[in-house]
């Protein structure tokens, strides 16, 4: 069983821009409310550094790729694109669960993203690999 | 093949974080350091300082370093410290001497050399001991000489007359007690039991006056004397015989409030005065404390009142004239009520366990701060005056480290006439989530934090 590049893509770039859209919404607000206070670059440092890397490359490709227009209908293996998805998924999750549980932690947010800073790379190493290999991969 | 070859770039950017080199280095200055590099691509500098000159050799490059001809420690921005007080040479008004930053770098002065500096010392021009605010203390010898000289103070028959040759003692007993000008004496005026005991009484008391008005017309301050009668009370010989009747018509003087070499045990902590500026001040009514009591009672008021309200930890420091009480610091809420424990005594803020969605969205989208408080009372005689400076949270757990932990007798039996306040300074501090408490020097319930602490309201009850 196949699915066609076009349709993996879009799955994909929808995934990261609406999670990446919650996030930066989420922040936005705490910003404007004062929550980061005189750390404003601590925590927006905090989301460039989780989530510029992959998705300035899914960006990257969206928009490579609109240009490039496929004469022939492009394959993907399923693996790959549920590989992609779902490390994609649970990275953008975690990213999600590690900006609301500021709500509920005792740790001062700064040294909690801090903190989540370590393991975040683990995982961001992890999803460059999973999304690089599902654009590479592809099949004419 | 284009965007394949994109992929590999950028994921090899996100991944490793490399940099791509695409424009050829150039190097002006010729250090060694290519000028997209050189944070001085014009002055040829060292290539441990991006390329940068360090003249100094200080460590610091020139363009950051405030004094680049000499020498000196990063903290100061390269400036030179000599004397090592912390302060830069060219800031420090006394560049040789150490001296704290509070005097802009130079040592407190100290005119009689008692290591008691003018602004701390009672007695500025005269040599003492710190335990005794830099006043000199009355030794034990010196203490027996007076209660010679009070022994010999003797008075005429029902009169406030005394003998000619008690003037030629009061003479001795103020130049001696003009020795130590810190020292506070009560002046006890007794009488034999010839005639009623009001009008022994009264006589009693005239005596003591007399005493008094002579010491104070001779260079005494009036603030250390107090005269009590005690009527015929008091007999130290038999009131039957001619002799005892004469004993027992006198005036005798006793030390009050000044250390003497068997009380070096009570030593006391100084409390700055002038303080340092307070988040607000609350004078408290004299009702509070009744009259005729002693400094110990008035502080056993308070300590119970404290107490009461959860302060167990205090500290006691001497002040001019009287005593300082200072709390542990508190964490409290906005309104100034103490919040409940375990966060009230510790650094860490407040923590509700409540987990509602509206808790939960107040901690996710607002600042957490903690505030926090100390509160001084001064129970003095003197005037309280403060300096341009708040304290530091650090420095007002310090007194509470540093504090006696009780009130020694020296201060203790001192009496709470009408000349004493007792002042609350209190000591606000607010300490965002990720940064350092810093003081309050406004605070928002003016007059109101004796009130919100229960401490106003338990110190009116008997």
């Amino acid at each position: 069983m196949t699915t066609t590049f076009e349709s993996a893509k879009k799955k994909l770039a929808t995934l990261w821009f609406v999670s990446s859209g919650i996030i930066f919404l989420i922040m936005l607000t705490q910003t404007i409310s004062g929550k980061f206070d005189n750390h404003l670059g601590d925590a927006w440092g905090w989301f460039i550094q989780s989530l510029m890397p992959t998705l300035s490359l899914v960006c990257t490709i969206f928009a490579f790729d609109t240009e490039d227009v496929p004469t022939s209908v492009r394959i993907v293996d399923p693996f790959h694109f549920r590989a992609a998805f779902s490390v994609s998924l649970f990275y953008l999750i975690v990213l999600l669960v590690v900006i609301l549980a500021i709500g509920i932690t005792k740790t001062p947010w700064v040294l909690w993203l801090k903190q989540s800073s370590h393991y975040l790379a683990v995982f961001q190493g992890i999803l460059s690999v999973a999304v690089g290999m599902f654009f590479i991969k592809k099949k004419a | 093949m284009i965007i394949r070859t994109i992929i590999i770039i950028l994921l090899v950017v996100s991944i490793q974080g490399c940099r791509i080199r695409l424009i050829p280095d150039y190097d002006k200055d010729k250090d060694g350091v290519a000028d997209s590099k050189d944070a001085c691509p014009d002055v040829a500098g060292i290539i441990g300082m991006n390329g940068c000159p360090d003249l100094d050799g200080d460590g610091i490059a020139d363009k950051d370093d405030a004094c680049p001809d000499s020498a000196g420690a990063s903290q100061f921005s390269g400036c030179p410290d000599s004397d090592g007080d912390n302060i830069a040479d060219k800031n420090d008004r006394c560049p040789e001497l150490e001296g704290p930053a509070e005097n802009g770098g130079c040592p407190w002065p100290d005119s009689d050399g008692d290591n008691v500096f003018d602004k701390d010392d009672g007695c500025p021009s005269v040599k003492g001991s710190m335990g005794n605010n830099g006043c000199p203390e009355i030794s034990d010898v010196q203490i027996n000489k007076l209660s010679d000289y009070s022994k010999a103070l003797f008075f005429k028959t029902a009169k406030n007359q005394l003998t000619d040759a008690s003037y030629s003692i009061l003479q001795s007993v103020s130049e001696l007690l003009k020795e130590y000008p810190s020292a506070q004496f009560v002046i006890e005026g007794h009488t034999d039991d010839s005639g009623g005991d009001a009008q022994n009484q009264q006589l009693s008391q005239v005596r003591a006056e007399v005493v008094k008005n002579y010491l104070i017309e001779h260079g005494i301050s009036a603030d250390r004397l107090q005269a009590i009668g005690y009527g015929e009370s008091r007999p130290i010989a038999d009131n039957r015989t001619k002799r005892g009747k004469f004993m027992n018509r006198r005036v005798e003087l006793r030390l009050l409030g000044s250390s003497s070499s068997a009380n070096a045990g009570n030593y006391m902590p100084i409390f700055p005065i002038p303080a340092p500026q307070a988040s607000d001040v609350e004078k408290l009514q004299r009702r509070y404390f009744g009259e005729g009591k002693t400094l110990e009672q008035v502080n056993q008021k308070l300590q119970s009142a404290l107490d009461f309200k959860g302060y167990t930890r205090k500290a006691y420091f001497s002040v001019n004239g009287g005593f300082a009480l200072v709390t542990q610091v508190e964490q409290t809420k906005t309104t100034g009520i103490p919040v409940d424990l375990p966060y009230r005594w510790v650094e860490e803020i407040e923590f509700s366990e409540e987990f509602s969605p509206g808790d939960i969205i107040e901690r996710l989208f607002t600042a957490k701060v903690g505030y926090y408080r100390c509160i001084v009372f001064v129970v003095s005689d003197q005037i309280i005056t403060f300096t341009d400076s708040p304290p530091t949270k650090g420095t007002s757990e310090y007194w509470l480290r540093k504090g006696a932990t009780s009130l020694p007798s020296t201060i203790g039996n001192k009496l709470f006439n009408a000349t004493y306040n007792v002042t609350a300074l209190i000591y606000q501090f607010e300490k965002p989530e990720n940064d350092p408490a810093k003081p309050i020097t406004t605070t928002t319930i003016p007059g109101r934090h004796l009130v919100v602490t229960g401490i106003k309201n338990k110190l009116s009850q008997p």
